[in-house]
């Protein structure tokens, strides 16, 4: 992975910077499926997290004097974007799905040959799995979405979203603080196997979160 | 620690990464090459933030989507449209910047926000208990007059976040719905002739973020009803008390959100657009609405006949651009129609705007099927 090697990593922030085409290539080949499944982490459709996903890249063009000279890699920088370009989408969605709420879905057509199966098990699984998550604040999701699924560390988090380390490091412990809320309405619900997962969901968020251990 | 988000990331792998679908990398990849390569070399990357305004944009990706907020206002304009095929106002604001301030202090405001939803309240109260059965279709038709084809607003079969194609002139257009009651039939829109059918079943979730517009099977979700897929026989079982009303909905719209406002209302729009409630039911939701802050009065307002009526405006939380508008009679208070403006994010701060009047409601036992009309 040569998006690893910090050399490399300046290398690439310098020529983007610049305005270099092949860099921002380079950027596209080794981030575009990153930042495709975070948005659709974040939006929940395939199709919109593609557009989501150029309009990231546009965006960083757009936006490529603001890259900080110094740095590892860009990967945490287009993940900010494609997380602020998101919220407006789960806006909207929210706002639209309610409305359309009643029609139903629109049948499940691959639109490439794809394992039908496989995305509808994705989608029961989110389905589920967001209903204790619906407890989170956006920024709460965000941050979650950004250490937990994406893999960043809380120092990159801050960075992809320009807040502080400390203000990723509150949110991800309101948000442990609500999955523990939401565990018990799951059992209520009866529901052994997420219950265990939100369980182990809260455990891990405390683990991750060093001020949590201190406390 | 990067071992605990290891495991966080597994448990959360929902679903694992994906690769683009085949030949979509190459596809995007040219396309931002173009874009970059094509821009005048004299011009500047914005400074002050995701520019949206210093792009020239020589070749726009296809992928033009006009935001979040043009849909989600067009979106509740649908399921307001299919309610009571209200009209929205004439005049939607020409300044998007703007909002048309409807002020509710200016002349004579003989009424307030909350008059006017609890007249509405008694007016629901009053009217005939219809029942619909699990079976059936809600039927509404509507004339709606809309600067973009109303058919937009129907969702593909890829995805529901259809784009909204550019704002131009204004149109009417004759929307009728046969709204399936339970998650197991169609439903059937017609734009004018234009037909589309939506499939049975799987329906969609809504919680809110970060999952939005999952569309998953959720056959068993709630048997009994829910308050997004209530049967007749579940709203008969809800409180009527508007504060418990409103709890028990926002528990359905995410806690703590800053858009929990926009997810109850959205919530009582799609109740009120969807299905026919029981009587007390309806007023309950009214009243619950006249608890949501934020909205104001417009004294007087004409739907997509030209029928003048009292408004009441839901500014977006969020984008102040975006006003929805419900109109309500000024007479009978019941309720007629919206008015729904929404502007498009971008250089062109495009505003996509429809006004609808419902002219008919009823009750079908087929998709297609001859409704019997209620008044």
């Amino acid at each position: 992975m040569s998006m690893d090697e910090p050399a490399e990593q300046l290398r690439l922030r310098a020529l983007a910077r610049a305005g270099d085409a092949n860099a921002f290539g380079e950027l596209f080949d080794s981030c575009a499926k990153a930042v495709y499944n975070h948005a659709f982490r974040l939006i929940g459709d395939w199709s919109a997290a593609e557009d989501l996903m150029a309009q990231t890249f546009l965006e960083a063009w757009r936006s490529r004097e603001r890259i900080a000279a110094d740095g590892g890699s860009l990967r945490p920088w287009l993940l900010g974007i494609a997380t602020n370009l998101a919220r407006g989408h789960r806006r909207a969605s929210r706002r639209q799905v309610a409305a359309l709420l009643r029609l139903g879905p629109p049948p499940d057509i691959p639109d490439f040959s794809d394992d039908v199966t496989g995305r509808l098990d994705d989608a029961n699984r989110i389905a589920v799995l967001q209903r204790s998550l619906s407890r989170l604040r956006p920024d709460e999701l965000e941050v979650l979405a950004l250490c937990a699924w994406s893999d960043l560390s809380y120092p990159e988090a801050a960075e992809a979203l320009g807040v502080p380390v400390g203000t990723v490091r509150s949110r991800l412990s309101r948000a442990r603080a609500k999955l523990l809320k939401a565990t018990e309405r799951e059992r209520q619900r009866n529901s052994r196997e997420l219950t265990t997962k939100i369980d182990q969901l809260v455990d891990r968020t405390a683990n991750a979160d060093p001020s949590c251990k201190e406390a | 620690m990067s071992d605990d988000r290891a495991q966080l990331r597994e448990w959360y792998s929902v679903p694992a990464d994906r690769d683009l679908p085949p030949g979509r990398h190459l596809l995007h990849r040219e396309n931002l090459m173009n874009q970059i390569l094509n821009e005048p070399s004299g011009s500047q990357p914005g400074n002050s933030g995701p520019s949206r305004d210093s792009h020239p944009s020589p070749r726009r990706p296809s992928s033009r989507r006009p935001s979040a907020r043009g849909l989600l206002a067009t979106a509740a304009a649908v399921a307001l449209v299919a309610e009571a095929g209200v009209t929205v106002g004439e005049k939607l604001s020409p300044h998007p910047g703007s909002p048309a301030k409807p002020t509710a202090s200016s002349a004579a405001p003989a009424t307030t926000v909350t008059a006017v939803l609890d007249a509405a309240a008694r007016a629901a109260a009053a009217g005939p208990a219809v029942k619909i059965g699990p079976n059936q279709d809600f039927y509404v038709k509507a004339k709606v007059t809309a600067n973009f084809p109303v058919s937009a607003l129907v969702p593909s079969p890829h995805s529901l976040l259809t784009p909204l194609p550019p704002p131009s002139k204004p149109a009417s257009q004759v929307v009728q719905g046969w709204i399936a009651q339970s998650q197991v039939k169609e439903t059937l829109w017609k734009v004018d002739r234009h037909s589309t059918i939506l499939g049975p079943g799987t329906g969609i979730f809504v919680t809110g973020a970060p999952f939005v517009t999952m569309g998953g099977n959720i056959a068993g979700h709630a048997p009994g009803g829910s308050i997004l897929y209530p049967t007749y026989a579940y709203l008969q079982s809800l409180p009527t008390n508007p504060r418990q009303l409103l709890d028990l909905i926002e528990k359905q719209t995410p806690a703590d959100s800053p858009d929990q406002r926009d997810g109850a209302l959205a919530v009582i729009e799609q109740l009120l657009a969807t299905t026919i409630m029981p009587p007390q039911t309806a007023a309950a939701l009214y009243r619950a609405a006249a608890l949501i802050p934020g909205m104001t009065l417009i004294p007087d307002v004409t739907d997509a006949l030209g029928r003048h009526g009292i408004g009441i405006s839901i500014h977006q939380d969020v984008y102040k651009t975006d006003e929805d508008v419900w109109i309500f009679s000024k007479t009978t208070h019941q309720f007629l129609g919206v008015r729904e403006r929404a502007v498009v994010p971008g250089p062109g701060k495009e505003t996509h705007t429809l006004v609808s009047a419902v002219l008919a409601r009823g009750i079908a036992d087929s998709p297609g099927g001859t409704p019997t009309l209620i008044k």
